[in-house]
């Protein structure tokens, strides 16, 4: 590893890191862009590049892709990245409440140490770990989510039936399309756009950054923005750091291990972390009103994530999401084949990808903080000449994704569908967690029952998955205390 | 008799007005293509960028033709992501101009017996197969089976019982149907895992104990850093479905040498929408041809274990319609 590392300081090296690590904190940063999309359109820059120099540059674009997501996140409430979302409920009361390079400050800290937790296991412990991704079996899965789906009750806010309702209208939006197990069309009504389904970028951008320009665009006459323009609190104490650490150890652990288990992601490993700091927090309520922990919470388990994914692509081959089976698919193009063979046939490579994933961490950390200034400035800019950019950027980056416009009205449609649901009270955490979770879910156990030949009783008699549902019961109860007491306290205080 | 001659007169003379309008009409209805290409040459992947080995292959001709100056123009790769269907009927309807193309494989023949289209390969203009992947049989090592044989009859001893990783539907799951059909009675149970990255995890973990990766699958999960097989991994090939061994793994027998009448590789195929002129599907295929010479194709070609297979014109047609015949009725019964 020391020969890796030692050759990530050859200055072409670095220049090849430092540019992967700036155009991935920038793709990341704007609704609509994504590390898939940096990398497919860099591969053919990278054909008359050296395997290294391709190497660093590739996987420094895909460690980094999401760490932009916090800045937009955070100042617009616009996630630029659907890994980002969980940040956005603090992250934008918190800077709001005028304290953006605070919120700012705390997410850069959270996906800092959440990325180098990531990559000690990466690091030290690949082989062990890459096991975890076939262990696990579909109903292992399957009761996995389902421990994450109670956290739609505990994000609900005041008003539960609201966000069970916004939750099932989630589920409901992962039905259309070929169906993830038999390959069935189903809901299509004569809409041949609809094959593909509803896709995961076209309607998290919508529902987050189009339908906040909706609402932004209607108040724009009537609220001219208080400009905060500080980055107070940007740098994280000592006394901070020591009060996080439990939160970011645990987010950085559920994150790893969570990235590490193919086709879940960077968006459900930040929405258990989120839970899973919820339910330790001495102030729950506070969450999705500018909770630092929450936002810790969710910085450490995304990034984390994506260390985590490294683990058994390079141990294995396995990619665990889209982003991961295109970076497999641009090192094959450079003769690189990540799997089993590739620790014996090219050891320089895989400890050259360990290494930049480690320098490539610390330049993400440097460049977060010099840019967040501009970035806070930026946010400052007059909404009238901010939203027009941002939503040509939405539209011209959902369209690349697949090169079709039916994901750009998808993507308008669900800012339009986000904006009335708020308007009537719906709480959008609990829409967007039940839209993410469903389609895992669903696969989960069409394909759990298809090994058992439609026998549905290993899901309650395996260890794991039971254990894990027993789990999930226990989360569910303990999520929904707060909201039993708080209607308690309101029913003694009528009855007074 | 005058008259008549004089009649004969203006009949000749109104059929060769005719015949010359029609062959103008016909010149001018046909995209007149001084030196094809004169301008850059577009090729629609119905995938999302990075994805599959067909994607890659066309990145790879994009390059190789850059590099090795192989056309006057360069080739733009235009991705169309989500499902096939949704990038092949854009190809479908783009201008038969000469200048779009889609490459595409054998996943159109099954998509159209599955009924999710309701066009095929016969709407559009065969150009060339650059190069092909045929697809081994392994199982895990656990099961105990060392055989093809021994998989077939187990699987016909013990029907529904050994399960078969697959992505229900398409390729490699109208394949292991095909396998399946090699003995009366024998039946695999078949599990929605996707393709061979997916597969492998589930493999692996004991969940799935038989399997049809394609060739670079197994080399990447069967075999060790010297090409012998590896003792670590869980995957025991069995056979292998091309025309003769692969010289990835050398003592795996094909299914023609064990006695089973089996040939199954997906090709990657070129084609233009229809009425696209000749010219340009010549020429296109001439630069598809030549792309097979270059060492970069090669290397690209063997690092995804595939062989560089070209073939155009009525051969290709002949092809196609071979593997239509025999995939048709099994794709419809894997889509059931």
């Amino acid at each position: 590893m020391i020969d890796g590392l030692l050759a990530t300081f050859e200055p072409f090296q670095m220049l090849m890191i430092f540019i992967g690590v700036f155009s991935g904190i920038i793709v990341g940063a704007i609704p609509g862009l994504t590390g898939s999309m940096l990398i497919a359109l860099t591969l053919p820059i990278t054909f008359h590049m050296t395997p290294l120099h391709a190497t660093s540059l590739l996987v420094a674009m895909y460690v980094d892709s999401i760490t932009g997501a916090l800045i937009s996140a955070t100042l617009l409430r616009m996630p630029g990245s659907p890994a980002a979302v969980m940040t956005t409920l603090d992250g934008y009361p918190l800077a709001k409440s005028g304290q953006p390079g605070g919120a700012l400050g705390l997410g850069i800290a959270a996906l800092f140490w959440g990325s180098l937790l990531a990559w000690i296991a990466l690091a030290t412990l690949t082989k062990p770990l890459s096991e975890l991704a076939v262990i696990l079996g579909p109903f292992d899965y399957f009761a996995l989510v389902m421990m994450a789906m109670v956290l739609i009750a505990s994000v609900a806010g005041g008003d539960m039936i609201k966000g069970l309702i916004a939750g099932f209208l989630g589920m409901l939006v992962t039905f259309p399309g070929i169906d993830p197990s038999g390959g069935e069309m189903r809901l299509m009504f004569g809409v041949d756009g609809l094959i593909g389904g509803f896709k995961f970028l076209p309607v998290l951008i919508g529902v987050f950054a189009v339908r906040q320009i909706f609402a932004d665009v209607l108040t724009i006459k009537h609220r001219p923005e208080p400009v905060i323009n500080t980055n107070k609190g940007l740098f994280m104490s000592w006394g901070d750091l020591r009060r996080f650490s439990p939160n970011i150890l645990r987010s950085s652990f559920i994150g790893t291990i969570v990235g590490i288990l193919p086709g879940v992601g960077a968006s459900v490993a930040s929405a258990i972390s989120y839970l899973v700091a919820r339910l330790q927090s001495k102030t729950p309520e506070k969450f999705g009103k500018g909770s630092e922990e929450g936002i810790v919470a969710s910085e450490a388990a995304n990034n984390a994530s994506v260390g985590g994914a490294l683990i058994p692509l390079l141990a294995l081959g396995i990619p665990g999401s889209v982003v991961d089976a295109i970076l497999i698919g641009a090192l094959t193009i450079h003769s690189i084949q990540p799997g089993p063979l590739m620790f014996a046939s090219n050891p320089d490579i895989v400890w050259n990808v360990i290494a930049v994933d480690l320098v490539a961490t610390f330049v993400m950390f440097a460049l977060m903080l010099g840019l967040v200034r501009f970035y806070i400035r930026v946010a400052a800019v007059p909404k009238t000449y901010l939203l027009p950019v941002i939503m040509v950027c939405c539209v011209v980056g959902v369209y690349s994704l697949n090169n079709t416009m039916f994901d750009v009205w998808t993507m308008l449609g669900f800012g339009v569908v986000g904006f009335l649901l708020e308007r009537a009270g719906f709480s959008l955490g609990p829409f967007v967690i039940g839209y993410i979770l469903a389609k895992v879910a669903e696969a989960k156990l069409r394909q759990g029952l298809m090994f058992t030949d439609g026998d549905i009783s290993p899901l309650f008699t395996s260890p794991l998955s039971a254990s894990l549902l027993v789990i999930a019961v226990i989360l569910l109860v303990w999520s929904l205390r707060p909201e039993r007491r708080r209607k308690s306290a309101a029913r003694h205080a009528k009855g007074a | 008799m005058c008259q008549h001659l004089g009649h004969t007169r203006e009949e000749k003379m109104l059929k060769k007005t005719t015949t010359v309008t029609a062959a103008l009409v016909a010149v001018l209805a046909t995209p007149a293509l001084a030196e094809w290409p004169e301008r850059p040459i577009n090729i629609t992947v119905p995938w999302q960028a990075g994805a599959g080995a067909v994607d890659q292959m066309t990145r790879q001709l994009q390059a190789t033709v850059a590099e090795g100056d192989l056309s006057s123009q360069p080739i733009t790769v235009f991705n169309v992501g989500g499902p096939n269907p949704v990038g092949l009927r854009q190809s479908m309807s783009a201008p038969a101009d000469g200048y779009n193309f889609v490459v595409v494989h054998t996943a159109m023949m099954t998509l159209e017996a599955a009924g999710k289209i309701d066009f095929g390969y016969q709407d559009f203009e065969p150009v060339a197969r650059l190069g092909q992947f045929c697809q081994t049989t392994s199982v895990h090592k656990d099961t105990g089976i060392t055989s093809l044989d021994e998989l077939l009859e187990r699987a016909a001893s013990e029907p529904n019982t050994l399960v078969h990783g697959a992505n229900l539907g398409a390729i490699n799951h109208v394949y292991g149907i095909m396998v399946e059909d090699l003995m009366e009675g024998a039946e695999f149970r078949f599990v929605q895992t996707g393709g061979d990255a997916g597969t492998f995890p589930e493999m692996k973990g004991g969940r799935v104990q038989v399997t049809g990766y394609s060739a670079a699958g197994a080399t990447n999960f069967a075999l060790g850093a010297d090409g012998a097989p590896d003792p670590e991994s869980p995957v025991q090939m069995l056979a292998y479905a091309g025309p003769e061994r692969h010289q990835n793994f050398p003592d795996v027998p094909t299914f023609v040498e064990l006695g089973h009448d089996l040939i199954f590789c997906v090709d990657g195929w070129y084609f233009a929408p229809a009425g696209t002129p000749q010219e340009a599907i010549d020429g296109f295929a001439a630069m598809i041809e030549a792309s097979l010479a270059d060492e970069g194709m090669q290397t690209f070609l063997d690092s995804k274990a595939m062989v560089g297979n070209f073939q155009a014109g009525d051969a290709l047609s002949a092809e196609m319609d071979r593997q239509w015949a025999a995939i048709k009725d099994v794709a419809a019964r894997a889509a059931n």
